[in-house]
Order: C-alpha cells, then structure tokens, then sequence
C-alpha cells in the first residue's frame, strides 16, 4: 500500500484540512485504491509528448493595463465573516511568543 | 396553463407577444408547480420569489414595449454554481452558506439583457463533484421519473426541475458530464459546448481547463435557442474563444443526407445495461433512415480516460478549492491563528467527497509525484484528443451512450467512489478533449426509466450537433414529462 496514514495526514495539512482519525482511515485506503487505477497509465508510452493543459489553441491573451469597473470596498468586505475598516479581520497570522 | 408544459420556448414566447399569457402569469404558474411538487423532487434550494415577480414585470413591460428579445419573460432555474448578484451562491456547500455573490456571471449578464426570470437557485453536488447529486450538503434531488431514484450529477437539480416542469429551461455545467448524465438519466436535452464556447466568468471554479456552462431543456430547440444567447467571446474569460456565435435555431430542420456517423467501438462495453446498449443501437436505424451513414472507429485511449481525469480535475480542484479559507466570505470557524482558521473552516465547511478530491489533487502536484501523475495525464489527454482528431478526419459527429447504465437508486454507490467515477467513461473523454457533445432521449428501459444518447461534434460545430438531434427527436417522438408531472 503506497498510501499511509502519514502521507495522507502530510496533504491534509499542505491542503490545510484537519482530519479525524477515522477520515484519515476512510481515505487513506479510498485515495489507495484510487491511485491504483491510476497507475494504468504507467502502461502508457508518453515519450515526448506535450503534455494539453488547454483544449484549445489560445495562446497570451492580453488586454490593455487599464483600470475598468470593479468592486467598491463596501462591496468587497460585504461577505465578510469579520471585518474592520477597509479590512478583513482574521486571527493572527505571525507567530508571536 | 398546464399545456403550457408541452410547449417550446419560442411557442410560449409567441403567446407572451400576442398578450395572451403575460410573463407574470407564467412565473406565478411555475413557483404555484414548484410549491406544489418540489416537496418531492428537491430541486431548488432556494426560491426567488421576489426577484422573479419584479423580473417578470419588467420582461411584460419590455413585450408591450416591443423591445423583447428570445428569452424574454421566460422562468429559467440556475444550477446554484452561476453567481447571480445579491443572490445567495452556495455550489451546494456549507462553505459558501450565506455568501451573495456581488456580481454576475457572464452568462446571466447575458440572460439579464435578453429579460429572462430566475425562479431560483437548483442542486447540485458540491462544488459539481459528483454524478449523483447526493453530495448536495442540503437536500438530496429526487428523479421525476422515479423518486427513489438519483436525478444524475452534478447538475441533478437542474434536470429534474426541467423534466418536472418546475421550470422552462434550466442552466447547469459540465467538467466532466454534469450536464449530460443527469440530461440523460432524466429524459432531458443537455448541451456542453465547446471548451471556450460559453464565458466562464462568474462560475464558481472546479476545474478550469474542464468547466463548462450549459443548457438543459425539455427539446432541442429550446437547446438551441438558449445557447444562442448565452454563448460568446468574453474579455473576461481569457479562455474564451473570439469566434462569432451562429443562430443556433436558423438550420433546424436542414436534411443530414451524408452526414457520417462515428461509432467508436470502445464505448460498447462488458458491463453496459443491455437495455442502453439496445436503445443506443437501434437509434442508429434511425439516423441511416434520415440519410446518415454509421462507420465503425476508434478511439484506442478511451479506458484511460477516468484515470486521466481524475488525476487532472482534482488536481486543479485543490488549487481552485483554496481560496475558501474562511477570510473574505462564507463559512468562518475561529481558530486560534490563522492557520487553525483554515483547517477549521475547511474541515466543517466542505463535504466529504470534496475533502477527498482535494487530498488527491494536492497528492498529484505535490513534489515527487508532480511528473508521475499530473504531467503524465496531461500527456494522455494529447494522446486522448489526437484519437478524436483522427477520428474526425472519417466521420463529422460520433454517437455514443451517455452513461452505462440508467438512473441507480438513491444510496446504492455511494459507499465506493470509484464506483462512482468509473460511471463518467463515457462523458469524461469530451472534457479531456475539449470538445461539444449533446445528450438527447432515446427511448426508456423496462423501469420506464430515460435513456440517453450522446452526440459529439468538432470544436464549434454545435449547429451540426443541433440539427441532427433535432430530426431525431422529431423523427422519435418520445414522450416528454414524465405522467406524474405532466
């Protein structure tokens, strides 16, 4: 089994998710079984091919850098679960002695 | 009223300009339907009452004006991923509870303009993870057609409002068949168009080299109509394509004489339904009866595509998935700093198969395994889109079943989600490669349950798509709604 508990609590916390024991249990086996059918592809020739991140041929779409309508402050803050100001208030975010 | 079920929207567009039916009417004969039957089939999440009476108003207004359009004063259902300023947008999550999205998508800036009504706000699975809609955080939606039985996902609200005539027409999206399966399984049209067709603007990010904004309707021509309006380059949306967008409705009803039909040999597979492959089969009797040549080809990476795509989608769902942290809007738990913040949020906020996408995802770009998994699969999409450019150079459309099997019971996959996954053989290769594709009813099995038939075209040719569906469909006669809520 290529995927263990550590490997899956190690992602859940890069993913920023905090998971109970027995979810980690759930998905470690899930996310195993999973990928195992994912390794089919191994089967697979892919020696220099491109890999398609876009299906279709776009390539830098640009526009000019200038300032069109946007949200107002009041607009933006206005799902804000805590807010002061013109600001978003969260919990701290620099470790503090 | 009621006959007002069997119409198309240009016939009840048609009674809106001779003043014989206003809008208002119309809209109070939906949400009277969706009092009296949703209580069933838990389509919509959230009724706007409200906004729909005052856009009723306005649409009966603009008529008597003159200054109408196609949709105006007709009452849509948005599949609750499309952000519709002031509206609550939730995608189905507890994480977005209580977030009013403060714009508008593209797509209802457009329906905006052309009058429509938005009735209200449709399930899904959250986030569009899901073939079921059972992974709605709120409610689980009910088939019309049998109500123990799953709609299909993740647009399940949005075909089953449209197939219990809840609402006119209905908007959903597709990453990876969400508007085609439950199109399918509930006996309705879906389109997904061309990658790039429709402007992504304001729909709610799942996987966004996959994502796209379609209609589900009773009929084609409804289809046609409502892509007509939608569609369109978007400065928004760098991935939108700066193509013109054709009238849709002006070739239906053209002949499809030498119209070369693909059956790609892949898709008829051990564990179909019988009965599916059946009425997949004799739809091709039809086709040839309309003049249409079928040709047997192949698409040889198909068995690779499920894993492809779920390496791919999750992958850019975990990066997409991280902006809902608990800090600008929706869902806050308290933490003791920022990052306990997060990982509560997150933890009580989403699901369980969006926890779950999210760790794979992050699992496929992490260090180490970035090249082995992601890049690898983005490599089997160029393998998997080239099959369909050779495939194009003998046929112009490639027919195909929807989903292996019809509609399951509600509860009966949800133990395994590679159970699940393996349902989207047939749906996910037209993500991968980016390409149009349109589910149309093609018959019932011995449930009485839909069956549906896909039908992908090159990029753009969703006019070539159109007008096939739209001479089988009249050459068929199916059965619209189902009798319970005809």
């Amino acid at each position: 089994m290529k995927i263990t508990r550590d490997v899956v609590e190690y992602v859940a916390h890069l993913a920023r998710l905090e998971l109970l024991p027995s979810e980690v249990d759930l998905y470690t086996e899930q996310i195993d079984r999973i990928l195992s059918h994912m390794d089919e592809l191994n089967s697979l020739d892919t020696a220099g091919i491109e890999p398609t991140t876009h299906a279709i041929p776009l390539v830098n779409v640009f526009r000019p850098d200038t300032v069109d309508h946007n949200l107002e402050v009041g607009e933006s803050l206005a799902n804000a679960p805590e807010r002061e100001a013109a600001f978003f208030k969260v919990p701290p975010i620099i470790e503090t002695e | 009223m009621k006959e007002l079920l069997n119409k198309s929207i240009k016939e009840v567009r048609d009674l809106l300009k001779k003043r014989e039916i206003t809008s208002l009417e119309l809209t109070r004969f939906y949400l009277d339907r969706i009092n009296e039957y949703d209580g069933q089939v838990a389509s919509f999440i959230r009724l706007t009452e409200e906004m729909a009476l005052r856009m009723a108003g306005e649409a009966d207004r603009r008529i008597r004006e003159g200054s109408d359009g196609d949709l105006t004063g007709i009452p849509f259902g948005m599949k609750d991923i499309l952000c519709t300023k002031g509206v609550e947008t939730t995608c189905a999550s507890q994480i977005l509870k209580s977030f009013r999205a403060p714009y508008d998508a593209t797509v209802i800036e457009k329906l905006n303009g052309n009058g429509y009504v938005h009735l209200g706000r449709l399930n899904m699975d959250e986030f569009a993870m899901g073939s079921s809609t059972e992974n709605s955080s709120f409610q689980v939606t009910k088939n019309p057609w049998d109500l123990t039985r799953i709609p299909g996902g993740s647009s399940g609200g949005s075909a089953a409002a449209v197939m219990a005539g809840l609402c006119a027409a209905a908007l959903g999206t597709d990453t990876g068949g969400s508007i085609r399966q439950p199109a399918s399984l509930c006996g309705a049209v879906g389109l997904k168009p061309t990658y790039g067709r429709v402007s992504r603007y304001g729909l709610v990010a799942f996987a966004s080299s996959l994502d796209q904004i379609g209609p589900i309707t009773k009929n084609v021509t409804d289809c046609a109509l409502v892509l007509k309006v939608i569609a369109g380059h978007d400065r928004m949306d760098s991935t939108s394509i700066p193509q013109p967008v054709p009238d849709y409705t002006a070739d239906l009803g053209r002949e499809i004489r030498g119209l070369r039909i693909g059956i790609p040999g892949e898709y008829f597979i051990e564990g179909m339904d019988h009965e599916v492959r059946q009425a997949v089969e004799s739809s091709l009797k039809v086709f040839e009866g309309l003049g249409a040549s079928i040709l047997p080809i192949s698409l040889p990476h198909t068995r690779f595509a499920v894993a492809t795509y779920y390496i791919i989608c999750t992958a850019e769902a975990s990066s997409n998935l991280a902006r809902y942290d608990g800090v600008k809007y929706g869902m806050r738990v308290d933490g003791k700093d920022i990052i306990d913040m997060y990982k509560k949020t997150r933890s009580v906020g989403f699901g369980r198969e969006v926890k779950r996408r999210i760790i794979l995802g992050t699992y496929v770009l992490s260090s180490g395994y970035y090249d082995a998994y992601y890049r690898k699969a983005g490599q089997v999409r160029t393998l998997m889109r080239r099959d369909f450019d050779e495939a194009f150079k003998k046929c112009d459309v490639i027919l195909t079943p929807v989903s292996p099997t019809t509609a399951f019971k509600i509860g009966e996959k949800t133990e395994d989600p590679l159970t699940m996954y393996l349902s989207d053989i047939f749906t996910i290769p037209v993500n991968l490669a980016g390409l149009p594709a349109l589910s149309l009813p093609c018959g019932f099995d011995s449930r009485g349950l839909p069956i549906g038939l896909q039908i992908i075209g090159r990029p753009l040719d969703e006019a070539l798509i159109l007008r096939a569906a739209f001479l089988f469909e009249a050459e068929k006669g199916l059965k619209k709604l189902p009798d319970a809520f005809a």
